[in-house]
């Protein structure tokens, strides 16, 4: 494909209240599972086996009944969700780095303190433009303060 | 949901999770941990019937989610 | 059992054309956001796009995905390191926050208050002026520029004396300190007095109450003495002190009653008519809060509480509603709303305790009982109540502000509740803007990290970001946005406004301990 896109085919069970997956460990990161199965366990009861080397089974059950409709998507949006984890670890690894390097210069730089006083300045004198039914400050946001534990 | 045993694999789950889990559930039924070369075995008895339905599935759902927060690893 | 199949297309990552991002879906659309909070909703092509590395100068979206710092190519790394600090600004300042209970004395019982109060003639949970005086001595010992100290109880006003006695005293010492100095008192109004009015206003005390709406919500949830009706006694209150500003020659934009309000079964049946009271008394912020969910009978729960879902739709009634009114030229915003919306329309963080990564329990603020007790936010402090000192910092008799601060049980709040080291946190798009609770989490689920799926506060969180990024993605004129920015300015009072040179400062010795018996209530349980 010209966009470099790949189709991957995922095969599951469809039982009475659950899905089941069977993903092999060489196209879906571990991590990746992990990822995926957190998100689902306020939804579904997520159970994972070990079918044979290399492979993990992924089971989510519905917490009550469910039509076949309801498991179908359930299905869908926990292959969804997998994939979502996969592109997240592989821009997370490509870009770390960049991340890395942009939070030590923001943190730990020797030229902090000269910058950030310009661009506070800049953008403070930004601020206050534009306002023309001039809302007042929430009283707990007066300042720097706020309510609240 | 009568007495059960839940396997929990070693290769997937967390031993640090799993004790969690017995921590955690510990007050609705009584769970028995052991081990063998694959898995963490719960034995699980005297369920609260108050919970007897879920306590299980629950557990598992504990148990992974401890799993999974220290394994799913860092930012993306 | 069956097999079926889905086809999953899984785009190319060119790993060398990508600066950093965090992304999820919104809809049909996918949100991508960045460190400094920066955020752009992109059609699933346009993201591929991204991805794929194919986001050249031709491209529709090139200039403002680089611009924000999302492509790799030209990336200011200065620029974004600059933003993130003063992003991040608050971190290292110290609590700019001090809440002191002077009280614990109330004469209300309201139906979510699960805080410590006691009956009225418990005096022995007055803050003595002793207390009072070792109490500002600590607080203002904060390294940060700015501090607001607030009242809380009980009913502060029972407990007048100590508390004039801590702005006075606070605002002598702070001729040497040269703070930032704010007081602010949050009462029911129910024993106010107009001398007490007066001298507030005079010394510039903001007021902020409670009101949760028409009287039939109010007084169902803020069950006062027999013959009593706390809802008119409120409304009668708000309006004498906003006149009294105005006779004054204040600027009511600035110098008004703040109400807060809390969120029953009750106010979501009545949405609609507690936004128009809010209006209606010229209250230009109403903040919306949910229940804490924990510390209530099963049986009240059912009564007045309510699951994530319900909250947000109710969250999300109300602030259509909001938005529509401002378009009518009404001036209203709304709290958590404003709080996001600083966070994604601005250059800065508003430091809001609650929604803040780290959280601000021991960082941002700490919490000072009547006994002098330290605890870490206003939530450890009514966790203690409950029997349970886990986040106790020690006593003002014996620890020192640095001790506190810099108590293990600080820093553990502050591990549990950075975004970037949580799991599921650590890779959502909302991270820049949200906050967890740690204190909350233990209450839930004994836990300070918590299940974070689990959590309502973190479906709550999701539910506005949400929300809001919808309203401004779909915002073809700019009136959404035009409307939204106006949330988030904002305008400091000046503190010493109309303040006499030299306030006098009593020694505590010479005034008696406890304060004016007469009745009063428990302020609601802030979120
Ligand atoms: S609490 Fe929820 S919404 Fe907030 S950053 Fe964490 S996962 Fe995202």
């Amino acid at each position: 494909m010209s966009d470099g896109a790949d189709d991957l085919e995922l095969v599951y069970d469809l039982g009475a209240r659950a899905v089941s997956f069977d993903l092999h460990e060489e196209l879906y990161a571990k991590e990746a599972v992990y990822g995926a199965a957190y998100l689902f366990v306020d939804r579904a009861y997520v159970f994972l086996t070990r079918p044979s080397d290399g492979h993990v089974r992924v089971r989510l059950r519905s917490r009550g009944a469910a039509t076949e409709d309801q498991l179908v998507a359930l299905a869908g949006e926990f292959a969804n969700e997998l994939l979502n984890q996969m592109v997240r670890r592989q821009v997370s690894e490509a870009t770390s780095q960049i991340r890395e390097y942009t939070l030590a210069r923001a943190f730990f730089g020797n030229d902090g303190r000269a910058s950030i006083d310009a661009l506070l300045a800049e953008l403070d004198a930004e601020d206050l433009d534009d306002d023309p039914l001039e809302i007042e400050v929430p009283w707990e946001r007066s300042g720097q303060g706020s309510v609240g534990g | 949901m009568a007495d059960a045993v839940v396997r929990f694999d070693r290769s997937l789950y967390a031993a640090d999770a799993v004790h969690a889990g017995v921590e955690a559930f510990g007050k609705f039924a009584r769970i028995a941990l052991s081990e063998d070369a694959d898995a963490f075995v719960l034995a699980v008895t005297e369920i609260d019937p108050r919970h007897e339905d879920v306590l299980v599935d629950e557990l598992a759902n504990y148990v992974l989610a401890e799993t999974a927060a220290s394994r799913s690893g860092g930012a993306a | 059992m069956s097999q079926r199949s889905i086809t999953l297309r899984r785009p190319q990552v060119a790993s060398d054309e990508l600066a950093w991002f965090r992304f999820g879906r919104i809809g049909q659309r996918v949100v991508i956001t960045n460190d400094v909070g920066d955020w752009e909703l992109l059609d699933e092509p346009e993201f591929e796009d991204l991805l794929g590395g194919r986001i050249d100068e031709e491209h529709p979206r090139h200039a403002v995905l680089q611009a924000k710092g999302f492509i790799r190519n030209d990336l200011d790394v200065a620029g974004l390191a600059s933003r993130l600090r003063r992003k991040k600004r608050f971190l290292g300042q110290g609590p700019h926050l001090g809440i002191i209970i002077t009280t614990l004395r109330c004469n209300q019982n309201c139906r979510y208050c699960h805080a410590s109060r006691t009956e009225m003639d418990r005096v022995d949970t007055d803050m003595s002026l002793e207390t009072a005086k070792k109490v500002v001595d600590h607080i203002m010992q904060t390294p940060s520029p700015y501090l607001n100290i607030e009242f809380q109880g009980g009913e502060p006003t029972v407990a007048f004396e100590s508390l004039k006695f801590i702005v006075e005293y606070s605002r002598e010492k702070n001729r040497y300190e040269n703070k930032r100095l704010e007081h602010s008192l949050v009462t029911n109004m129910t024993t106010m007095t107009e001398e007490m009015a007066e001298w507030l206003v005079r010394n510039n005390v903001m007021v902020c109450t409670s009101l949760d709406g028409p009287a039939e919500v109010h007084n169902y949830n803020r069950t006062w003495q027999k013959g009593s009706n706390a809802y008119d006694s409120v409304i009668h209150w708000i309006e004498w002190f906003n006149n009294r500003y105005i006779e004054l020659g204040r600027d009511p934009r600035l110098w008004h009653v703040d109400a807060l309000m809390t969120t029953t079964r009750k106010t979501i049946d009545h949405w609609k008519e507690v936004i128009d009271l809010y209006v209606s008394l010229g209250i230009k912020n109403i903040h919306l809060r949910p229940l804490n969910p924990f510390g209530f009978a099963m049986s009240t729960w059912k009564r007045i509480g309510y699951s994530p879902e319900e909250y947000l739709e109710f969250y999300t009634n109300c602030l259509e509603y909001i938005l529509e009114l401002n378009r009518q030229g009404v001036e209203i915003s709304e709290g958590t709303a404003s709080v996001f919306l600083m966070k994604m329309l601005t250059p800065d963080d508003p430091n809001f305790v609650d929604i803040r990564s780290p959280v601000g329990s021991g960082t941002g603020q700490l919490a000072y009982m009547y006994d002098g007790s330290i605890h870490a936010s206003d939530e450890a402090r009514m966790i203690a109540a409950m029997g349970d000192d886990l986040f106790d910092l020690g006593h003002v008799d014996n620890t020192t502000f640095d001790e506190a601060v810099n108590h293990p049980t600080v820093k553990a709040i502050a591990v549990a509740s950075i975004l970037d080291s949580l799991p599921m946190c650590a890779d959502c798009w909302n991270a820049p803007f949200c906050g967890v609770r740690p204190l909350h989490n233990y209450m839930l689920q004994k836990d300070l990290f918590a299940q974070r799926a689990r959590t309502p506060k973190c479906a709550e969180h999701m539910g506005i970001a949400r929300f809001l990024l919808s309203k401004l993605d779909g915002d073809e004129d700019g009136s959404v946005e035009r409307i939204f920015r106006r949330w988030t300015i904002s305008r400091p009072r000046d503190p010493e406004e109309g303040l006499d040179a030299a306030p006098p400062v009593r020694d505590p010795s010479s005034v008696e301990s406890g304060g004016p018996t007469s009745g009063h209530s428990r302020l609601p349980v802030l979120e």
